[in-house]
């Protein structure tokens, strides 16, 4: 099975959000509620960036704390939550080290809540979002769709579309006509090309490569969670580089 | 050559995720503009410490900012990422109409209020750069 794994070069992203908004539309988020995030920083002089989904992480501290196992992690590496099982107590946002959850039922950030305009009558989604994913293609066994009230959401590194490759694809790219419908939202629409997805467990797929050749970093190691997002630093970025001082 | 008679220029670019003017009535993209709105009430202004000090004006406060065609208030973010002599605050916010959530309570400044109106000698387009205005705290 693949081990999915994501890479992100700071050098080339531009901060424009065209993930985030990607995302936001292919998984109908309502507003705040970014699965892929783009985090600003002021620091004096200068203002960096840093793009950030779920970290997918090897050793997922969000699941541990699980009481009711809805979070668990699939067998090609996705880290996802299963919203009939989810109670909604919460454990997994305190313990997640990255930020990258979401409670369906939080106060609305942009007035008038998006949950009272387009309100699902039937009770079953926490709202009726105008345009949606079919429903055949939502997934509430992995956290993909339209979510209950009541229930943690996260970034499903588009299980409904990477679910979908052949077995045994190394890559998958918004530049391969072969593998751009399985490709992830945030992956495919990077106008700079910033982003990578594709098997870490295999050597020759392009993730591998460049996490071996240009030193790719993980966030926050010392948690240990082992996250599988890698990052590409350079100057510039906003993670340091982990690479010798004038590369 | 500059107008609104003024101590600071005041550049109103755009920001990156305001791609047309109908993100402003989308939520999604209202909560993203960074990074001078993200979700907040209200438009932050870009004001180098060495102006900001001598008024008392810190990160978070209200501001109004005047030139001679009228005021606004926004909010007041102290960066050494701006020139001294320069306020940024990004243009397509403050609207009162448009829809339900761009017109939503306390969401921004319009900085067309302030800025005069002057066209450019040889092409004949508005002058948005020109105006000087001044800030203080509200």
């Amino acid at each position: 099975m693949a081990k999915w794994g994501m890479v992100i070069n700071l050098e080339k992203c531009v901060g424009c959000q065209a993930c985030t908004t990607a995302c936001s539309q292919e998984n109908t988020r309502l507003p705040g509620e970014n699965w892929q995030d783009v985090l600003f920083y002021n620091e004096g002089k200068n203002l960096t960036w840093l793009p950030r989904p779920c970290q997918h992480c090897e050793n997922p501290s969000c699941m541990h704390v699980c009481p009711t196992k809805a979070t668990f992690k699939t067998e090609d590496g996705v880290v996802a939550i299963d919203w009939n099982k989810c109670i909604g107590c919460k454990y997994c946002m305190i313990a997640c080290p990255y930020g990258v959850r979401f409670f369906s039922d939080t106060k609305a950030l942009i007035e008038p809540d998006l949950r009272s305009v387009f309100k699902d009558e039937t009770g079953q989604h926490n709202w009726n979002p105008p345009y949606r994913l079919p429903e055949g293609k939502e997934d509430w066994s992995h956290g993909v769709g339209v979510a209950p009230t009541g229930v943690v959401t996260k970034c499903t590194f588009c299980y409904h579309k990477i679910s979908k490759a052949p077995k045994g694809t190394a890559d998958l790219s918004e530049h391969d006509p072969a593998t751009k419908e399985y490709t992830p939202a945030c992956v495919r629409t990077c106008p700079a090309t910033a982003r990578y997805f594709g098997d870490l467990d295999n050597p020759n797929s392009q993730v591998s490569k460049l996490i071996n050749d240009k030193g790719g970093v993980r966030l926050l190691d010392q948690s240990g969670n082992k996250p599988q997002v890698y990052y590409l630093t350079g100057v510039g970025g906003a993670v340091p580089s982990g690479r010798a001082k004038n590369v | 050559k500059y107008t609104g008679g003024g101590d600071l220029h005041l550049i109103t670019p755009k920001m990156a995720v305001h791609a047309e003017g109908r993100s402003a009535n989308m939520p999604v993209a209202v909560s993203l503009y960074q990074p001078a709105t993200g979700g907040r009430k209200g438009t932050m202004v870009e004001v180098h410490p060495s102006v900001a000090g001598p008024k008392g004006i810190r990160t978070g406060d209200l501001v109004t900012i005047k030139s001679s065609v009228g005021s606004i208030t926004a909010i007041a973010k102290v960066t050494e990422l701006t020139r001294p002599d320069v306020l940024v605050l990004p243009f397509g916010q403050g609207h009162w109409a448009h829809g339900r959530w761009a017109s939503r309570h306390g969401n921004g400044a319009h900085v067309d209020s302030i800025t005069t109106q002057q066209s450019d000698r040889i092409s004949g387009m508005a002058n948005y750069y020109s105006g000087k205005v001044t800030i203080e705290r509200a």
